[in-house]
């Protein structure tokens, strides 16, 4: 009722991407800013579909 | 560099008073609405979450837990960038039903009001610390600015400020809302701050401290030690379940549950705040490593934890001291605020109302009131107790998830809320108590043992975590199980569920009108509280005073409920309603309430997707079928409540759906009541051709009914019937007229056929006169032959006049128009009216010249008068005057007929000259009349018009007006 298809598909890419960015963010000398990076990656994701949701209810 | 302590206190004073300024001009709409109301503004208030440990204590955390710091941060993200999974559907049911607090949830979903106080028992143990750890990190921040400050000073300083600031803003409504906008646009401001204040001390700590983000970098592989410590002690283990932690904070923790939920908020901030309120998190998390890293390069003493103040200490810049401590101050003071609401109203709803309630007679919003402001007080205090109780401070970060694991206990509770309908109140008591006992041992015992030293490295946190949610959940779920859940739960668990919209009752209430209601509260509530509630109730539900309707009355219930909810709590409104507006006979737990589905569909239709949304369009095209359907449709449910009143029939009976829906078909006026109630008792499924009078009009149906049978009901149980309403009336009309005009036409062929045989004897008649007359001298026998012949004339010319009106019709292509003499028609057409001696007794009188005459044919022009009087006289009152004239005018000769009748209606004159339309008796007119006038007086090339009323003050009288052209 709540929750979109899209909705569903992001939410699993996203916790698999989490799993496999754990490794990158992790990298021995790597920018230290890299969390922030996949974390704005997510939020895009979230806006795109909040974005495709707002075209379909309003 | 350290301030003076006035200076400190000047700033922190004047930045509170702000606050007070921005809250005091938002409530005076002196603020564009537009900006108070904005989604933004919510969301930004939302940023309440990030208090002083994201401030401050993230700070300690990525000094000690490298990335783990970003747990929290991700996990409250975590919760808005997913809230169709939890938020948007709790947001929905706490709108619904008024709940303004996580105790009001589990209160209302468990229909247990020990439900609501433990839970508000173990939220204030829980949220005390929490308030406690931003009074001390004020406190402590302006001791490093201003050494010599008194550090309990400082303190209770603030406290106080913010009470007052509380009070103010936070409960100073009268009437239980909590349209707190100045509050709203307060916390948004100070969100706004600590922001900016922390981004500000970052970008200083990277061109201060080390030269830019360049240099930065090369000052970190210098140290590989510092990037190496930022996967810490695997980071990853325990990042998980610090993710659920705050996750779980977006419900469990009251100012959150306060600022999401708020009844009062735009229903669309939830999805606005959807990705943004996210973004705020992400910046507010940037600027904490270059500030750790800052602070370890200046090689301040100063706790890490206080860092942010410590930058612009370190490098000499007090601004940026100064403005990192209003950041903090604002990040304290809108926890604390928040939070305190959150609490008092808890406290209010469900440890002091549940013991004592004002009295009927008392002001009961002022009670409430005074009430809400001493817990506020309370509230606020409590945490100033806490934070000086323990000898030694206990860590930041421990507190942090002291409080979160409690907030943790809440988390089987609110999933079953929404996806488990099995939850009852004993699973929750159980799993509850479970997780307690857990939480308890590992985070609250050490507090009494050895505070000082405590740290989250000292106690197996994340494992006592995971244990307490674990026994919990299997308690929960097991004692569920195992127990038996009562009919309220069940029916509340329903109501909360996400995939049900069939709640509530179709019973019948006690109450049968809002004055009753009004009536029944006013015990409880006292009079002017009760009207002011259920007229706002009724307001909500866009009912009106003098509705009646069942369906009405439910509804109105319902809003009643949901309202008393947020202003009592939702046990006590649970118990009013029930108590005081009960049903009349139980309600029918088993069927739906049709109106009610469609109701809350239609308000949440924003909420359907998918195959949901599919099905409900095609919910509205069928429906919409219906509605469109040319024939007069009409369901009731079991109840004989109707359900559907579509548009043919609204044409019909010119009811509108509006008015009728919800109502029983015994409520309905005449005609229609006895109608429908004599059909849907009675045996025949299809009743034709039923009359009723309607509007002085005399309609015709034909009525079918089909029982429905809902595809749910098993025992063969009736849903309600759908009655077919098919108006035949003017199909009825036109065949009685065609009947009637053949009756007529086969009435003239033997009045024509009768005067033609009664014609030669009486030709025979008049022969043998004239001859005694012309043969026979005696005088006397001469007269009376006389007379015989006058009356044998007088007799041929009244069959004549009978076989030409019975040939009416028969134009015959060869008439011939020839010069008629007009006065002589109108004697005629007198004479044959008045043989009708069945019909009313009027004076018709003739006026005009007698050699006025026109082009046409006598016989048709005889029949045009003969109508036109014939409806004059039946028009009239007995013994009333037709006058009947005749003159020339400039534009020919006007011949009219006039009558002091009742005058003809507006709405019918356009139709007067349609064939077969007639306002007489069936039977007593044929409709042709007028329109035979029409024809002829076109055939002759002449005009009609109907002037009615001719007496425009009595509103009487009628002059038909025949205009010929002159011969």
């Amino acid at each position: 009722m709540y929750l979109s298809r899209s909705m569903l598909i992001l939410m699993a890419v996203l916790y698999l991407l989490f799993l496999l960015s754990v490794d990158w963010i992790a990298q021995a000398g790597a920018a230290w800013y890299r969390p922030h990076l996949a974390a704005l990656a997510a939020i895009a994701a979230v806006a795109l579909t909040s974005r495709e949701r707002e075209s379909d209810e309003f | 560099m350290n301030f003076e302590l006035t200076t400190l206190a000047v700033s922190g004073c004047g930045y509170l008073l702000l606050l007070f300024g921005i809250a005091w001009a938002s409530d005076r709409h002196w603020i564009p609405r537009k900006i108070v109301l904005h989604p933004l503004t919510h969301t930004l208030s939302l940023g309440v979450f990030a208090s002083v440990w994201a401030y401050y204590a993230s700070v300690g955390i990525a000094m000690r837990h490298g990335y783990g710091y970003l747990a929290s941060y991700f996990g409250i993200s975590l919760a808005f960038m997913f809230a169709p999974l939890l938020l948007r559907p709790l947001l929905d049911l706490t709108r619904t039903h008024q709940l303004s607090s996580l105790a009001d949830l589990f209160a209302f979903r468990y229909r247990s009001r020990w439900a609501g106080t433990l839970v508000t028992l173990f939220t204030l143990v829980a949220a005390s610390p929490l308030i406690a750890m931003q009074i001390r990190a004020v406190a402590e921040t302006a001791l490093i600015l201003s050494p010599e400050a008194p550090y309990l000073l400082v303190a209770s300083l603030f406290c106080l400020i913010i009470t007052l600031f509380a009070i103010l803003f936070g409960a100073s409504r009268r009437g239980g809302g909590n349209q707190h906008e100045g509050l709203v646009m307060a916390i948004a401001f100070e969100s706004l701050v600590k922001l900016i204040a922390l981004l500000a001390v970052g970008v200083f700590a990277i061109n201060a401290g080390f030269g830019g983000l360049g240099p930065m970098q090369e000052w970190l592989q210098d140290r590989p030690e510092l990037l190496d410590s930022l996967d810490a002690g695997g980071f990853i283990g325990s990042f998980h379940l610090l993710m659920l932690l705050f996750f779980t904070a977006a419900v469990a923790m009251p100012h959150m549950f306060h600022a999401t939920f708020n009844p009062n908020h735009n229903p669309q901030t939830l999805h606005y705040a959807s990705w943004r309120l996210p973004l705020y998190f992400l910046l507010m998390s940037l600027p904490v490593l270059p500030i750790l890293w800052a602070g370890i390069e200046s090689g301040t003493e100063i706790p890490v934890e206080y860092f942010p103040v410590a930058i612009g200490h370190a490098w000499d810049a007090p601004w940026l001291s100064l403005l990192a401590y209003l950041g903090g101050l604002s990040a304290a003071s809108g926890l604390i605020i928040v939070i305190s609401l959150a609490l008092a109203n808890m406290c209010l709803n469900h440890l002091i109302l549940p013991l004592r309630q004002p009295a009927a007679g008392d002001d009961i919003y002022r009670w409430l009131l005074q009430r809400r402001r001493l817990l506020l007080a309370a509230v606020i205090w409590a945490g100033f107790g806490f934070h000086i109780i323990p000898a030694e401070p206990i860590s930041l970060d421990y507190i942090l998830v002291l409080v979160l694991a409690a907030c943790l206990q809440f988390l089987p509770g609110t999933v079953s809320i929404l996806y488990w309908r099995r939850g009852n109140a004993r699973g929750f008591f159980a799993g509850l108590a479970g997780g307690a006992v857990v939480w308890f041992w590992f985070f609250g015992l050490p507090v009494f043992r050895d505070a000082g030293s405590l740290s989250l490295e000292s106690v197996p946190w994340s494992e006592a975590a995971a244990l307490s949610l674990v026994v919990n959940a299997a308690l929960f779920s097991l004692v569920s199980l195992r127990s038996k859940t009562t009919d309220a739960e069940r029916h509340a668990a329903v109501v909360c569920s996400l995939d049900s919209v069939k709640r509530g009752t179709r019973g019948g209430l006690v109450a049968k009108s809002p004055a009753d209601f009004i009536k029944a509260l006013s015990k409880p509530l006292g009079a002017e509280v009760a009207e002011r509630e259920v007229r706002r109730a009724l307001d909500d539900a866009d009912l009106k005073m003098d509705d009646r309707r069942p369906f009405a009355m439910r509804l109105l219930r319902y809003r009643l409920g949901g309202n008393l909810s947020g202003m009592m709590g939702p046990s006590i409104a649970q118990d009013l309603t029930d108590r005081y507006l009960p049903f009349s006979t139980g309600g029918d737990q088993g069927r739906a309430d049709v109106p009610a589905i469609e109701y809350r569909i239609d308000a949440f239709r924003s909420n359907l997707s998918g195959l949901a949304a599919e099905l409900d369009s095609l919910r509205r095209y069928h429906r919409q079928v219906l509605l469109e359907l040319p024939l007069g449709v009409c369901s009731i449910n079991a109840d004989r409540e109707i359900v559907m009143w579509n548009r043919a029939l609204q044409a019909l009976t010119g009811i509108t759906p509006g008015e009728v829906i919800g109502l029983t078909i015994a409520e309905l006026n005449p005609p229609w009541r006895g109608l429908l109630e004599d059909f849907v008792s009675g045996e025949a499924d299809h009743l034709p051709k039923e009359s009723f009078e309607l509007d002085g009009r005399r309609h015709t149906v034909n009525l079918h009914k089909a029982a429905i049978d809902e595809a749910l009901e098993t025992d063969g149980r009736h849903e309600g019937t759908v009655i077919l309403i098919d108006d035949i009336t003017e199909t009825e009309d036109l065949e009685a007229g065609l009947a009637h005009s053949s009756r007529l036409a086969s009435i003239g062929q033997l009045a024509a056929g009768v005067a033609h045989e009664i014609g030669n004897p009486i030709t025979g008649i008049a022969c043998l006169a004239q001859t005694i007359r012309d043969e026979y001298d005696e005088k006397e026998l001469r007269g009376l032959a006389n007379q015989i012949v006058e009356q044998t004339g007088r007799t041929s010319r009244i069959l004549q006049s009978l076989m030409n009106f019975a040939h009416f019709g028969e134009r015959s292509a060869s008439a011939r128009l020839e010069t008629v003499s007009v006065y002589d028609c109108m004697e005629e057409a007198r004479a044959l009216i008045s043989l009708d001696k069945q019909a009313r007794e009027v004076k018709i009188v003739l006026d005009g010249d007698r050699d006025t005459a026109i082009h046409g044919d006598s016989q048709r022009l005889l029949q045009a008068l003969v109508n036109l009087i014939s409806n004059a006289r039946d028009a009239s009152e007995a013994g009333a005057e037709v006058r009947v004239t005749c003159h020339r005018n400039g534009q020919g000769v006007e011949l009219a007929v006039e009558d002091k009748g009742g005058g003809i209606p507006p709405e019918i004159r356009e139709h007067v000259f349609e064939p077969f339309y007639t306002t007489k008796e069936p039977g007593a007119g044929t409709g042709l009349g007028l329109s035979l006038v029409y024809g002829t007086v076109e055939d002759f090339k002449g005009e009609i018009a109907i002037i009615s009323p001719t007496d425009r003050e009595q509103g009487s009288g009628t002059r038909v007006v025949l205009q010929f052209p002159p011969p």
